[in-house]
């Protein structure tokens, strides 16, 4: 009986995990911190072996929910989080230079820093771990990936404007002693991970994960003169623990320590020797970027039943981030520390099934270190410098309410008053609404306002691979501002082989009242920063979903998405926002042989044109053909296939990215010397305005092995 | 009991007798069903079992049911047993009948 109790505990509570619910004794589950909590469908249907789903909506979230499985994290190579979003549609992943090889996200036609990243419910990726935080973040590391769109809870803060993405690693309670995963890919990266998940008793467990990678070399198959993707090592690693206590108290708390290294541009860079004046012989003094990041964090999360049938608990959050930045790019240094807190504490009510509430009161304090160090070749050489110490927080109340009317109709009304560090007061409500006329029919809407604090430079890291110039507000921090509303519908069609054929369809719109513009077309060879102070910025985003499993075991799913985003700029008027892609396509097909044994994989895309900035217009290819004729960017396909072999304990993969070869033609941009490369001591040089592919085809291979625990 | 010579092309190497052997059909696989009463809880029990049990020898379908918490198993008799297969699910943990 008390093995049972032992099985039982550990199950509710990884079942809870999730969202670091609070879980009473008789198992009744309560969401204190969760986006939202979903209904328990999997409580609902058998599950049959051969159903391998990626990608799909969560038919029971309140809010447009894309879940990225642990199928689907198996689909490619996911080294890091960046590469899991492949699949997405959603979530476009680009480069934001062809030197530093960081990579950055757009949910809703937007950068990824209006989009909160929640590590387990907890915000991450923020301030000085935004450029790169994609890849700190192992993708064999992940259970799961729930991407919300629009306006989403207002319990771990406003800072999400067009939707959070909430990443779930692997759980203590997981009944896995041992996972490792080696992987290789064509271009020399490798990338080593290990997880151990042990239970001790009925009430203690703990995950320990370690990732190593690196690359042996790099190349430079297009011949600019820079390598394609950065020399890099990484260290990572992390150890989470959960307390399951008998009153039904948890307690989880864990920390992570990594170490990022990487060397882009030119091979040879040494930023102790680097001058900014031509050498004299071409090539010996080569210009490149050297960024060395380290980050340190913790974190204690502490569920308390109040009541006995936990219809009524206590939840306190807190998160404590250090993150240091050495980043050297040519002639520019740009140094900075980090120290950020979250805190929430929380008070959930479920009054009966039909009324809920959730009261708390939290903020978040960052404290950024910055030294901007930026010689650049205007007429002779021109040192700017720039240091400040900047303390951002903001604190406040917020309350939620959930109604139900059974199955057919949800709403929440989130209420958020924050004081924002010399700015005052801010208000943010948001609501959401679920409407469910019949069972084959969802409806969603959403509405509410986001605000964040600006950090131009870590914000848009790209701007550093350049020879321009920064104007204007590079060193402030505007209190940006947004709202963003929107829906979906989502009809579920009674055949195919599972349940979950369905034709989705949704629409958001964000508007910014304030924002940080980072504006490469105001002058020559110059970035400029500034508010858009009430001109107009907005982005609409239509996105089509289908997914339909014809025949057992075969999955498809078709998803488009078309984006329109305007900004209004100075002596411009309202323009197209340059550097992002209209519209993008992805179909995805998997086929697994009976019990999984083999699984099938093949994705394509077709990737949307996008306006190229002024200076790009003249560009030319190596005939002295215009490569942007219309002012936009090529439509491009990208093709990925992986072929996933299964043994008792043991899957062998084999993939290949970017199938189709597809590179972006001149991504080093600027005057060239007599060598015929790009020089990049010139005010004209940007190796940042990058839109497409910088690598050709991309084999990789990889082998998991999982120990479960036995008896 | 075939004979192979050095030199022999492959094609001839097998003796009539197999020959026969190999035109014969294969005989139909013994296939039964089995249902089990387990005591999983939640998701990560139906992983955990589905990882495992279909991967034990002789297994041909596996159906995992979280709500009525039981596991229908198809295997070939002639490979595995009602017992074998038992015995796995509880080598996982757990408490098993036959339904």
């Amino acid at each position: 009986m008390r093995k049972i109790s032992i099985i039982f505990s550990l199950c509710v509570s990884t079942f809870c995990a999730a969202n670091a619910q609070v879980a009473g004794v008789d198992g009744n589950i309560v969401d204190t911190t969760g986006i939202y909590k979903d209904r328990s469908d999997s409580l609902e249907a058998a599950v049959f072996v051969g159903k391998q789903a990626g990608n799909y909506l969560s038919r029971g979230k309140q809010i447009r929910t894309e879940v990225i499985s642990s199928a689907g994290l198996h689909k490619m190579a996911c080294c890091t989080l960046a590469e899991s979003f492949e699949n997405s549609a959603s979530v476009t992943v680009g480069y934001s230079d062809a030197v530093t090889g960081a990579r950055q996200i757009r949910l809703l036609g937007l950068s990824g820093v209006y989009t909160q990243m929640l590590d387990e419910n907890r915000p991450a990726m923020r301030g000085f771990s935004s450029p790169f935080g994609l890849t700190y973040v192992p993708g064999q590391w992940l259970e799961s990936i729930q991407i919300a769109k629009g306006a989403t809870s207002v319990i771990n803060g406003v800072e999400s404007m067009t939707g959070q993405i909430n990443l779930e690693h692997r759980k203590p309670t997981d009944e896995k002693p041992l996972f490792l995963n080696a992987a290789v890919m064509s271009d020399t990266k490798m990338d080593f991970n290990i997880a151990s998940s042990l239970q001790m008793g009925p009430s203690w467990s703990t995950v320990i994960l370690g990732h190593v990678s690196g690359n042996v070399r790099s190349f430079d198959h297009n011949g600019d003169g820079f390598m394609d993707a950065p020399e890099q090592l990484q260290f990572n690693l992390s150890n989470r623990w959960l307390y399951f206590a008998d009153s039904g108290v948890q307690v989880r708390f864990g920390f992570r320590a990594l170490q990022d290294m990487r060397k882009g541009g030119q091979e040879g860079y040494d930023h102790e020797t680097f001058s900014i004046e031509n050498p004299d012989v071409p090539g010996t003094d080569p210009w490149g970027s050297d960024i060395t990041s380290r980050q340190v964090n913790g974190y204690v999360k502490v569920g308390i039943p109040v009541e006995e049938d936990n219809s009524q608990n206590i939840a306190f959050v807190a998160d404590y981030t250090f993150q240091d930045m050495d980043s050297y790019f040519g002639a520019t240094s740009y140094l900075g520390e980090q120290h950020s807190l979250f805190a929430n504490l929380m008070y959930q009510n479920d009054i009966n099934e039909s009324h809920k509430f959730t009261v708390g009161v939290g903020g978040v304090f960052d404290r950024y270190d910055e030294a901007l160090s930026r010689t650049l070749w205007l007429a002779g050489p021109a040192l700017s410098d720039s240091d400040a110490l900047t303390e951002l927080w903001n604190v406040g109340v917020f309350g939620e309410y959930t109604f139900h009317a059974g199955e057919k109709f949800t709403s929440i009304i989130g209420l958020r008053e924050d004081l924002y560090a010399g700015e005052g007061f801010r208000f943010s409500p948001r609501v959401t609404l679920k409407y469910s006329p019949v069972e084959e029919i969802v409806i969603r809407a959403n509405a509410g306002r986001g605000l964040r604090f600006a950090l131009p430079l870590a914000d848009n890291i790209g701007v550093f691979s350049t020879g321009k110039a920064f104007r204007g507000d590079y060193m402030s921090h505007t209190l940006e501002d947004a709202w963003t509303f929107g829906g979906n519908i989502t009809y579920y069609f009674p055949f195919g082989s599972s349940s979950d054929t369905y034709l989705s369809f949704d629409y958001f719109r964000t508007m910014f009242t304030r924002q940080t513009y980072v504006d490469y077309e105001r002058g020559a060879n110059a970035i400029w920063f500034y508010d858009i102070a009430g001109n107009r910025s907005y982005t609409d985003n239509y996105q089509l979903d289908f997914s339909i499993e014809p025949v057992e075991r075969f999955t498809v799913s078709l998803t488009c998405r078309y984006t329109n985003a305007k900004v209004e700029l100075p002596g411009k008027g309202l323009v197209e926002r340059p550097m992002t892609s209209n519209f993008k396509g992805v179909l995805n097909l998997q086929y697994a042989t009976n019990l999984n044994k083999w699984i099938f994989d093949f994705t394509a895309s077709l990737n949307g044109s996008c306006r190229v900035y002024d200076f790009m217009l003249e560009e030319t290819d190596d005939e002295g053909n215009l490569l942007y004729r219309n002012g936009r960017t090529p439509v491009y396909p990208l093709l990925y296939a992986q072929v996933t072999r299964r043994f008792k304990g043991v899957d062998v993969y084999i993939g290949g990215e970017n199938l189709t070869g597809f590179r972006q033609k001149n991504v080093i941009l600027g005057t060239k010397g007599a060598d015929g490369l790009v020089n990049p001591r010139t005010a004209s040089f940007d190796a940042s305005a990058v839109w497409g592919p910088i690598m050709g085809v991309k084999i990789y291979a990889g082998v998991r092995f999982t120990l479960w625990k036995k008896s | 009991m075939a004979l192979a010579f050095a030199g022999e092309p492959a094609s001839a190497r097998i003796s009539a007798s197999q020959d026969a052997a190999c035109l014969q059909k294969k005989p139909a696989k013994d296939l039964k069903e089995v249902v089990f009463s387990v005591n999983m809880h939640c998701e990560k029990c139906v992983a955990k079992i589905t990882e495992n049990i279909s991967f034990e020898k002789g297994v041909k379908g596996l159906e995992v049911s979280l709500d009525k918490h039981t596991v229908w198993i198809r295997y070939d008799a002639s490979r595995t047993s009602e017992q074998k297969l038992k015995a796995a699910l509880e080598k996982l943990g757990y408490t098993v009948e036959k339904v």
